[in-house]
């Protein structure tokens, strides 16, 4: 929007400094007419007029007793939160003038005796500079408050589509548990206790460096994916009651990688893969074990990816701790001692020795979701079974709970 | 010294700024005076200042002649040369100032005294 340029305003206001009376008088007279004039006979009381009357240009003589030309141009254009512009008039007296004047900061300069046609014309192309400059300013401010408004809405976008991503990530992990979970809050649960042991092991030893807000971030959304590929299970294993063959347990080790093969061919059909890239890793590698005996890979310690050795200990915490229609809760002592043991075997030794640190964090999780009525979440309404039934789901102990059981044996 | 010969101000054709030059010629006087007390006081310094002012002002006013003598007398004072040398061209200043006139057949301005004259250009 240009229309500063169009309409003038109220006159510029031009500062006259000079030590010469005459000199101060005859550049008035010439610039009355079309501008506010004020005159100053040295720098000092150019420097208080700058700062008492704004002026939009000075003309500034250099050669003057007291404060200089220079000094006052210099102080002038950094004292002021908007200097003027300003346009030194020299009767020459030295050769390198010009070039001091400009290094002082100046913007423009006259010599004396000065032509009054072109001293005119020369402060009419710095008015219009001045017009140009106050246009451009006008229309960066709008640029930049037109800049902040898309930032601002962006970032709402954002914040929603990815709150709807998590939701519908989660909806998705739930309902993939309620096949075998009555109360669906397992998913809830353990995301908090992998959170807790990533955030405990970012703090400090050898996983430091690799955890960061990022990875953090991609393991909350993506740790309750962890058992999606149960889909793939069929009702006869998953569900169960009691102890699995050697054929079905087979089976029933497929859904880590059913679930990592699905959760790689989501990241395949994006250019980005964010947090579904871990998600395919945890979900194929939650039951491996540090010692190699675990599947569906036998991969051995830091072989497997260190969001699958997290979440395979809060997994099987939680499984512990929670009571199931064929074995009561273990208490936390009891499950720590099981997870202590299986350091080195089982498990990373340095996330169970975090995990040791974490147990008052643990604790509460636990006892929030224990306080919580279960089915909160609407969409999980629809998997709620009357108590009767439970006997129906008494194959929900975790695979890796269900092979620690069968290599024991 | 010849009087007879007046120069004028190039600002002639411009009646707007008539009585500006009227006040700078009358003024002239004065600067001259105070050049006179600087060159006889010894003070080179202040008479090189005073021709630096004059140089400037005088061509602005339409002197360019005087703009030049003044030049010419700061470049002595500012290099240093003979007192002989300065005088000359203190000399040379003075005379094209007396000789100054506007163009115009002069106004009168005999009403403003002297005095109000003189408060006016020391004033500020």
């Amino acid at each position: 929007m240009l229309h500063t340029i169009i309409h003038p305003g109220p006159a510029r206001k031009i500062l006259i400094v000079d030590d010469d009376a005459d000199v101060r008088r005859l550049f008035c007279h010439a610039l009355r007419e079309e501008y506010a004039v004020r005159a100053a006979t040295d720098g000092r009381s150019a420097l208080k007029a700058a700062r008492l009357w704004a002026p939009d240009l000075v003309l500034l003589d250099i050669l003057m007793p007291g404060l200089d030309g220079y000094e006052t141009c210099r102080r002038l254009k950094s004292s002021l939160a908007n200097p003027p512009q300003i346009i030194m008039v020299s009767a020459k007296s030295a050769a390198d003038e010009l070039t001091r004047a400009f290094q002082a900061g100046a913007d423009d300069y006259l010599i004396k005796p000065v032509d009054i046609a072109e001293l005119r014309s020369r402060i009419a192309l710095h008015s219009r500079l001045l017009e140009s400059r106050a246009a451009t300013r006008a229309l960066q401010c709008e640029l930049d408050d037109h800049h902040l408004q898309l930032k601002q809405r962006a970032a709402e976008w954002t914040a929603q589509i990815t709150a709807v991503q998590d939701v519908t990530v989660f909806t998705l992990a739930k309902v993939a548990e309620s096949r075998d979970n009555e109360t669906g809050e397992h998913v809830a649960r353990l995301r908090e206790y992998a959170q807790i042991l990533a955030k405990e092991l970012s703090r400090e030893g050898p996983y430091a460096s690799q955890i960061d807000d990022a990875f953090l971030a991609d393991l909350y959304r993506s740790s309750p994916l962890h058992d999606i590929g149960k889909v793939g299970i069929p009702d006869s294993i998953l569900l169960k009651p009691g102890r699995l063959t050697e054929e079905e347990f087979e089976i029933m080790k497929r859904h880590t990688s059913i679930g990592g093969n699905i959760l790689q061919d989501a990241v395949l059909q994006l250019n980005h893969s964010g947090f579904l890239a871990m998600a395919a890793l945890i979900a194929h590698f939650h039951h491996e074990r540090w010692d190699g005996l675990g599947y569906p890979a036998g991969l051995v310690a830091e072989e497997i990816p260190l969001a699958a050795r997290i979440v395979a200990v809060a997994d099987v915490y939680d499984a512990l701790t929670s009571k199931r229609p064929y074995k009561e809760a273990w208490t936390p002592a009891r499950a720590r001692e099981m997870i202590d043991a299986k350091a080195g075997t089982q498990f990373d030794p340095v996330i169970v020795a975090a995990f040791d640190r974490c147990l008052d964090a643990f604790d509460e999780v636990r006892r929030m979701h224990e306080s919580r009525t279960p089915l909160t979440l609407g969409a999980m309404s629809f998997a709620r079974h009357g108590e009767s039934d439970s006997a129906e789901y008494s194959a929900d102990l975790p695979c890796s709970l269900r092979l620690m059981a069968q290599l024991a044996n | 010294m010849s009087n007879q010969a007046a120069i004028y101000s190039s600002f002639d054709a411009d009646p707007d700024f008539a009585e500006l030059v009227q006040w700078f010629v009358k003024a002239l006087p004065l600067r001259m005076r105070a050049m006179d007390r600087a060159f006889h006081g010894g003070d080179l310094s202040e008479l090189g200042r005073l021709a630096h002012q004059m140089k400037g002002a005088a061509g602005s006013y339409g002197f360019p002649q005087i703009t030049l003598a003044a030049d010419e007398l700061e470049h002595a004072v500012r290099l240093g040369d003979s007192r002989a040398a300065i005088e000359q061209r203190f000399r040379r200043l003075s005379t094209l100032c007396q000789q100054a006139r506007v163009s115009e057949p002069e106004r009168d301005i005999a009403n403003r005294s002297s005095a109000e004259l003189a408060a006016n250009f020391l004033s500020d």
